[in-house]
């Protein structure tokens, strides 16, 4: 359920949702609504014993006086008189010091008069409508109550909000105050013209019905009452008017403002979601709050932590005073190196600005790794993938998610086989061709010497190596020729990578921040301004004065 | 793209133009400066040892055998000019059938003409005395092969029943060395030694009459291997100088002088390990060298280590010796002066090697290898390393012009020898006309080989195998 919270100046209304320990009581509350609700409905549809049985349940289960007056009007619908002056009975007996202890008497005195009278017509008194107390109700044979002037209670045009009858059914009105303990009033309105109730006014047309300490539950009437909690220890006056209306459980409760003893101190940041930590620069406490974050706290210096990943953390000291409201708003500053996250589709060595920064795995965990903000020169190599080289510039306290697709080397078995077949041709060509020309020459030195005879076998070993040396050379050249080609020839694409858009830092406590300005605050009185390198603080004052938070549930 | 484009044919252009030319080597081996003859099929058992040259009708000539005794004999005409015919005219000589034996002889003889008496009375040319045989024969004797096909023989001495012992081995099969000589003129006279019964005979020319060449000793002091190697020098008309060998204990060479039909008996040189286990004749210093230039043959011989080149006409000029005389004395100290012209030993030469172990001599030959008009000394040494070849072989030739000087001007090798070729082990010298080339066998591997190129022929006379 959202949250809504309404700065007035004198008064603090929120409805908020049960929550944590709250939540088996707002289910009493709620059962007791219920039973309340259906009761009204079976006797808004004149099955009177039907909601006389559920307000007897509902007292059973939940012993609230109003189950007993309800039960006692709905016996009264049924004639049951007995049962209804023993309800009414109850109720007193009960809640003693119910508002309506007067009427609640007279009722009874009227029951038993007609009690009375009834038993006498059964020895002798013939039927007729009886006037049970003619100073104030009166009895009507359909069971209905006529009010003090005897107007029946559908005569004339229905009142605009339903004021208390004989027929009505009493309301439940739970009332709670934070801290528990204050002292509060009731005041019915006793006039619809009746002037709005102002506090420690005369407020003619107002009586004070009850009084009593936080918790307190009511037994109401229909009709309009106001509470108003006293001043209480430190604690600032608290007040709101209440509308009842029939068979109704209302809940009311009070935050009370402690008033010119304790200060409010709200921290917002360019980061929301940074972690606050309140006098605890050695973060030995939990959070004090995320930003942004307002809370009240006690007057006087404060040392304010901010931190948030990927941002340089943030020290400050703020001095509140009693009754001070102040906004600070720091601009924290991100960090001067970012964290480039890489994947690739295989296993990949990493370099960054020819310095070796480690490997990624396939399967593993993107490899990351940190490094100074600014433009860089990445090398990713893989065996037998082409290498990559690019340009990343790297954010300022950001991760920088990279994907480097490596492609496969093109084969280049063929080639090397080519090369080195060719290589080993022309160098078995060279090698031949010399020995054929050492050959020659030694031929033409022993022929120079006279020597040389007309069989001489070096002559057809260098014929041979001849042929060899040149058919070396061609094939040789050939080969180099195919393997040249076969090294430059490349079909496949380069490796390339894909920089993706930077993200934040990982938080560490799980609550991941998002790099935005936080929503603007309605404009306050700016009464100091403080800002360090990178990061702008403004310590704005809150309006002085006391508030009542209510929390309500229909 | 561009510069990738022009890669490719750049780079071929390039490996075309640094690519080798495989026609310059048939170019090369086209006129080569070593010629190898072609070895017939049907001489199975070596091609070369057995070596001998001559001349007909202005035409070189060249007899080579392979191992004596048991293999044929093929002629090669060689030719003018420095495109020799390598292949065999004829490949059949000595050639033995079933118990139809012929022993090659380790040293042949070339007869340009002779004649051939009754009953056949014919004049032949172009005969080759090859060995012992019975062959065309009524009885056993030395054969000779010669032009068209035709053969006749001569009756071996018949001193101590020599030619009992020659039936004897051709009919069992026993070799039977012979070594043959001649003067080389047109028609020589015929030396023949057989040093298995320490013999020595000659025939006149066209003779078919053995006339034995006797020692100054009893038959029983005959010494060892009398007759492994002869030398016929001719002094004069029907007037010889013959050298006989006996490779023995010691080396012994034996000097006549045969007039006609009557020979004498010189004496004996010697005195060093395997004198004369190898001799050759010719003019060694040319007719125009001073002091010493005659126009009779001079003796070259050698023994295990050195050649030695001796004055023919000296020699010749010895005086005879009573073969009554009782024994000899082997010596070249007796020797009048400058019958020894000059003598040397192994050479080494920056490719060549290990000398002392070459076996220096093992074939010699005379040859005018620079065309000069008078022969070097061509000296076989098979042993020799050659490029480190261990027995590879070479041949080295001798330049001798006067008394006492010698050069040793050119050594022939196989450019591709091998180890144990043993090149050197035959040696012999053809005329392609204006000058000689040398011929070598290597023994083991099976080659004979022209070298037409040496160090010593001048420019003008080395021809488009010489460039």
């Amino acid at each position: 359920m959202a949250v809504i919270a309404l700065f007035l100046p004198a008064l603090l209304l929120v409805s908020r949702a049960p929550a944590g320990p709250a939540q088996s009581s707002a289910q009493r509350l709620e059962s007791i609504r219920q039973r309340m609700e259906q009761g009204q409905g079976l006797y808004v549809a004149k099955n009177y014993q039907g909601a006389a049985q559920i307000f007897e349940d509902g007292y059973a289960t939940y012993p609230y006086s109003a189950f007993l007056f309800n039960a006692g009007v709905c016996y009264q619908k049924l004639e049951k008189y007995e049962a209804a002056l023993m309800k009414f009975r109850d109720y007193l007996r009960v809640d003693p010091n119910a508002p309506d202890v007067a009427k609640v008497n007279e009722r009874i005195a009227a029951l038993e008069a007609a009690l009375a009278r009834a038993r006498a017509e059964e020895a002798g008194v013939p039927e007729a409508g009886v006037d049970l107390d003619a100073g104030t109700a009166v009895v009507t044979t359909d069971g209905g109550v006529l009010d003090d002037a005897g107007a029946p209670p559908d005569a004339g045009p229905p009142p605009a909000m339903v004021t208390d009858d004989a027929d009505a059914m009493k309301s439940l009105v739970v009332v709670e105050t934070e801290p528990p303990g204050a002292p509060l009033k009731l005041y019915q309105r006793l006039s619809d013209a009746a002037a709005a109730f102002v506090v420690g006014g005369e407020n003619k047309d107002w009586k004070e019905v009850s009084t009593a300490s936080s918790p307190t539950n009511f037994t109401l009437a229909v009709g309009r009452y106001h509470v108003v909690v006293d001043k209480f220890r430190d604690f600032n006056v608290s007040h709101t008017n209440i509308d009842v209306q029939p068979g109704h459980v209302h809940q009311f409760k009070a935050n009370l403002s402690q008033g010119e003893f304790m200060a409010f101190l709200r921290v917002a940041a360019n980061v929301q979601g940074g972690y606050l930590y309140l006098d605890d620069n050695a973060k030995q406490r939990p959070p004090w709050g995320n930003t942004p974050h307002g809370e009240l706290v006690p007057a006087g210096k404060h040392d304010i932590l901010i931190e948030a990943p990927g941002f340089q953390p943030f020290k400050t000291t703020v001095d509140v005073k009693h009754g001070e409201q102040k906004d600070l708003e720091v601009a924290l500053s991100r960090l001067n190196y970012g964290i480039v996250r890489l994947r690739s589709n295989t296993d990949v060595s990493v370099k960054v600005d020819g310095v070796p920064k480690g490997d990624f795995r396939i399967g593993g965990a993107p490899f990351e790794f940190q490094a100074p903000a600014g433009p860089h020169k990445i090398e990713v190599t893989s065996i037998g993938r082409k290498d990559f080289e690019g340009s990343i510039d790297i954010p300022r306290g950001q991760v920088l998610p990279l994907h480097v697709t490596m492609i496969q080397k093109y084969p280049r078995t063929g080639a090397w086989v080519q090369a080195i077949v060719g290589g080993a041709l022309i160098g078995g060509a060279t090698v031949a061709g010399i020995y054929s020309n050492k050959a020659y020459e030694s031929l033409e030195k022993d022929r120079q010497a006279g020597t040389l005879t007309d069989e001489d076998s070096r002559a057809v070993a260098g014929r041979w190596l001849a042929v060899g040396s040149n058919v070396g050379f061609v094939g040789g050249t050939v080969l180099i020729g195919l393997a040249t080609y076969n090294f430059i020839k490349d079909p496949l694409p380069e490796s390339s990578s894909q920089i993706e858009k930077a993200v934040e830092f990982d938080d560490p406590m799980k609550a991941r921040p998002t790099a935005r300005l936080a929503p603007k605050l309605p404009p306050r009185e700016r009464v100091a301004e403080r800002s360090a390198p990178g990061t702008g603080v403004h310590v704005k004052p809150a309006p002085v004065g006391v508030g009542l938070g209510v929390e309500g549930r229909f | 793209m561009l510069a990738r484009a022009s890669l490719f044919p750049t780079l071929l252009l390039a490996s075309l133009a640094a690519g080798c030319s495989w026609g310059r080597f048939s170019d090369i081996l086209e006129n080569g400066p070593v010629v190898f003859l072609e070895k017939p099929g049907n001489l199975q058992a070596g091609f070369g040892p057995v070596m001998q040259a001559g001349t007909q009708d202005g035409e070189s000539r060249l007899i080579v055998g392979g191992l004596h005794g048991t293999s044929p004999a093929a002629i090669f005409s060689i030719g003018k000019g420095q495109e020799p015919n390598v292949v065999a005219s004829r490949s059949d000589y000595c050639t033995s059938a079933a118990e139809d034996w012929c022993f090659l002889a380790p040293q042949v003889a070339f007869l340009p003409k002779t004649h051939v008496g009754a009953p056949r009375n014919l004049d032949l040319t172009g005969c080759v005395a090859v060995g012992i045989s019975e062959a065309n024969l009524e009885g056993n004797g030395v054969l000779f092969e010669c032009d068209d096909g035709e053969s006749f023989g001569r009756p071996v001495s018949d001193y101590g029943n020599y030619d009992d012992d020659v039936e004897h081995a051709l009919k069992t099969g026993q070799d039977e060395p012979l070594a043959i000589a001649t003067d080389g003129s047109e028609d020589p006279p015929v030396l023949v030694g057989a040093p298995t019964n320490e013999l020595a005979w000659y025939y006149e020319p066209s003779s078919n009459v053995p006339i034995d060449l006797r020692l100054p000793v009893d038959d029983e002091d005959l010494p060892d291997g009398f007759g492994t190697s002869v030398q016929a020098l001719r002094i004069a008309d029907s007037s010889w100088l013959f050298a006989v060998s006996a490779q023995g204990n010691d080396g012994e060479l034996h000097l006549y002088r045969a007039d006609g039909a009557r020979p004498r008996y010189l004496g004996c040189l010697g005195g060093t390990p395997d004198f004369a286990r190898k001799m050759t004749s010719g003019l060694v210093p040319g007719p125009d060298t001073p002091d010493i230039g005659d126009s009779i043959p001079d003796l070259v011989v050698s023994d295990r280590a050195q050649v030695y080149v001796f004055d023919g006409a000296k020699l010749a000029a010895l005086p005879p010796v009573p073969t009554d005389q009782d024994g000899y004395t082997c010596t070249l100290a007796a020797l009048p002066e400058s019958t020894l012209i000059t003598s040397f030993g192994c050479g080494s030469t920056p490719q060549t090697s290990e000398c002392s172990s070459a076996d220096f001599g093992a074939a010699l030959a005379l040859g005018d290898i620079d065309g000069d008009g008078d022969n070097e000394v061509i000296v076989g040494a098979p042993a020799m390393t050659v490029r480190g070849e261990h027995g590879a072989g070479a041949i080295l030739t001798y330049d001798v012009d006067t008394i006492g000087d010698h050069e040793l001007k050119d050594v022939r090798f196989f450019a591709q020898g091998e180890g144990g070729d043993a090149l050197g082990g035959s040696v012999a010298a053809v005329s392609i006309g204006n000058r000689d080339v040398i011929v070598g066998g290597a023994i083991r591997s099976g080659q004979v080989g022209l070298f037409y190129c040496s160090d010593m022929v001048p420019g003008p006379m080395r021809g488009s195998r010489c460039e």
